[in-house]
């Protein structure tokens, strides 16, 4: 299977012409983590180097892609760096290499390097971390598809979170500032994208006490997804997913509610698709 | 059965041309349906290009709504990518060949996306031209035969990077010979790869297997320059390279199996293609095909 090696490191080499430069100065040094043969090596840098470069518009298309599912991070990476240039500059990063070679998932690579400790520390100070997290679970549930099989619920089996909803914690006014800063860069007459990409506008999150607690949920029927601010009980209850269902009616409760009452909760967010029983791993 | 017993149910369908999804909408661009109603010499069926994930446009359904003949050229399959024929793309695929019902599947066998098939993932890029890759790509093409039920031609896809140790051509008679099954020659990307390698437009068609080609595309390309280094960019624009008509009409006149040619001008006006279809209507009705015609 050598040939996909070799077929990757050629689409990275499309994408970063500073690796081309690397490969044809020493293809030895420059791939020595890459699974080729020497032949392979060769084939590399007989070809025209020029040939690598010869779509300009390769980095744009694909970022504009990447955009559309990162608006908001987008612009505040934009607005608070100051420097569109480092969203470019995600093509020669180690996080754009290792996706391409290793099959994996471009948003989820670009995500990582939005968060990524390098790029804050070269800009110290950026604060959009919990949008980039909601923009990445909204970009990883577009691609989950499908729903769990349904199992019926039973005391031997947990209960958990089903791969059709992200729950997570979030600062305290981020779902709020999320969705404002959404419908302003939506309603920008240049376009989504064109907006995104302006150093304008918004004001980024502004660090506050406490936290809220957030459901992600993709609805297949209409191929989009909502975003839910939880009641802090709920939140605590689906924090301490997968559990056990006994578990998790202690744990309501623990909260205020009778038996009857937690497994009526619990027999509801099974219904609505929030919850599935399946599977015995802790 | 072997390909040439199953080639006796391959149906003969003619000149055509082939769309994708939304290309209607482009300023000045063919109406399949129109042009094949005024010239059906011209645009007997239509090949629809496929994205599972996007589906079939407005115009596609209305051919398909008519029962016209069509082929399913898939934009999305990596062949020689095992883990790439997943149950799912197969099951749409086959639902969108349902309502097609097209006279096989064919595509360029390249890498249409890298990872996954996810949104900005895709670009095409010619095969590694090894043994090894060839296997594979006949491995993904026997799969996709038995799980859909219909032949799946291979086609040699364009490219500026061409890596491994085998002609083009001979890549491909040994994937088409692994897979036993037929070819779907594109002139037009053959003829940047013979000019990008600096092989005469014919160098290697005397011992490739021209019975197998079942199909040729005809398209236009633009010369374009970076930094010193001519290519040629298929963008099925107007100009038909004279490389492309010199192995098309070598090939034509050679491939007894052929049963269906493609002017890849979709995004182009009729009267500005008018040209292209008569000088290709014309080398047709110069040779004997292999099929019957229906």
């Amino acid at each position: 299977m050598s040939y996909h090696h070799l077929q990757r490191v050629v689409v990275r080499m499309l994408y970063d012409p500073a690796f081309v430069t690397q490969i044809f100065a020493d293809p030895a040094t420059a791939l020595r983590d890459e699974d080729l043969t020497d032949q392979e090596r060769r084939w590399l840098v007989e070809v025209d180097r020029r040939a690598y470069a010869v779509d300009p518009l390769r980095r744009a298309r694909t970022l504009a892609a990447l955009i559309e599912e990162f608006p908001v991070s987008v612009h505040h990476l934009v607005q608070q760096t100051g420097h569109a240039a480092l969203l470019d500059a995600f093509f020669s990063s180690a996080y754009f290499h290792t996706c391409i070679q290793q099959r994996g998932s471009l948003a989820a690579a670009f995500s990582g390097y939005v968060l990524s400790d390098d790029l804050h520390r070269r800009s110290p100070g950026l604060g959009f971390a919990p949008v980039v997290q909601i923009e990445t679970a909204m970009a990883r549930l577009r691609r989950q598809r499908s729903s769990p099989e349904a199992t019926a619920p039973s005391a031997c089996h947990l209960l958990r979170l089903a791969p059709t909803v992200v729950f997570m914690p979030a600062p305290m006014g981020t779902l709020a500032h999320y969705q404002a800063a959404l419908d302003v860069l939506r309603s920008d007459a240049d376009g989504l994208m064109a907006a995104a990409l302006k150093s304008s506008t918004l004001l980024a999150p502004q660090e506050v006490q406490g936290h809220e607690w957030l459901l992600i949920v993709w609805h297949q029927d209409h191929e989009g997804a909502t975003i839910e601010l939880l009641p802090e009980a709920l939140g605590h209850l689906l924090a301490a997913t997968p559990a056990p269902r006994p578990a998790l009616v202690t744990t309501i409760c623990a909260l205020g509610a009778d038996v009857h009452e937690a497994n009526e909760i619990i027999d509801d967010l099974v219904a609505d698709g929030v919850l599935y029983a399946g599977g015995t791993d802790a | 059965m072997g390909f040439f017993e199953r080639l006796a149910s391959v149906p003969y369908l003619g000149l055509g041309i082939s769309t994708e999804y939304g290309a209607i909408h482009s300023h000045g661009a063919l109406d399949p349906l129109l042009v094949h109603t005024q010239h059906p010499e011209y645009v007997a069926f239509l090949e629809v290009g496929v994205e599972v994930s996007r589906g079939l446009d407005d115009v596609a359904c209305q051919w398909a709504h008519r029962g016209l003949p069509t082929t399913y050229h898939f934009l999305d399959l990596n062949l020689d990518e095992p883990e790439d024929l997943e149950q799912r793309w197969i099951e749409e695929a086959q639902a969108i060949a349902a309502r097609l019902k097209p006279a096989w599947f064919c595509g360029d066998a390249g890498l249409w996306h890298f990872g996954q098939r996810e949104r900005g993932h895709m670009l095409l890029l010619p095969p590694i031209c090894t043994d090894a890759s060839a296997r594979a790509q006949a491995g993904g093409i026997a799969h996709l035969r038995e799980a859909t039920g219909y032949e799946v031609f291979p086609e040699n896809p364009p490219g500026q990077v061409f890596l491994g140790e085998l002609h083009l051509l001979e890549y491909f008679a040994r994937v088409i010979e692994y897979a036993d099954t037929g070819f779907l020659l594109d002139c037009a990307h053959l003829a940047i790869y013979q000019r990008l390698k600096g092989y005469a437009p014919l160098h290697g068609l005397d011992s490739f297997p021209l019975e197998r080609v079942i199909e040729m595309h005809v398209a236009g390309g633009t010369l374009r320059d970076h930094e010193g280094f001519s290519w040629i960019d298929d963008d099925h624009s107007l100009h038909v390279l004279h490389d492309t008509w010199t192995i098309f009409t070598h090939v034509v006149e050679r491939a007894p199996h052929l049963r269906a040619v493609v002017f890849e001008c979709e995004r182009q006006a009729l009267d500005a293609v008018r040209p292209g279809f008569r000088r290709l209507r014309h080398c047709l009705d110069q040779v004997q095909f292999g099929a019957p015609r229906r």
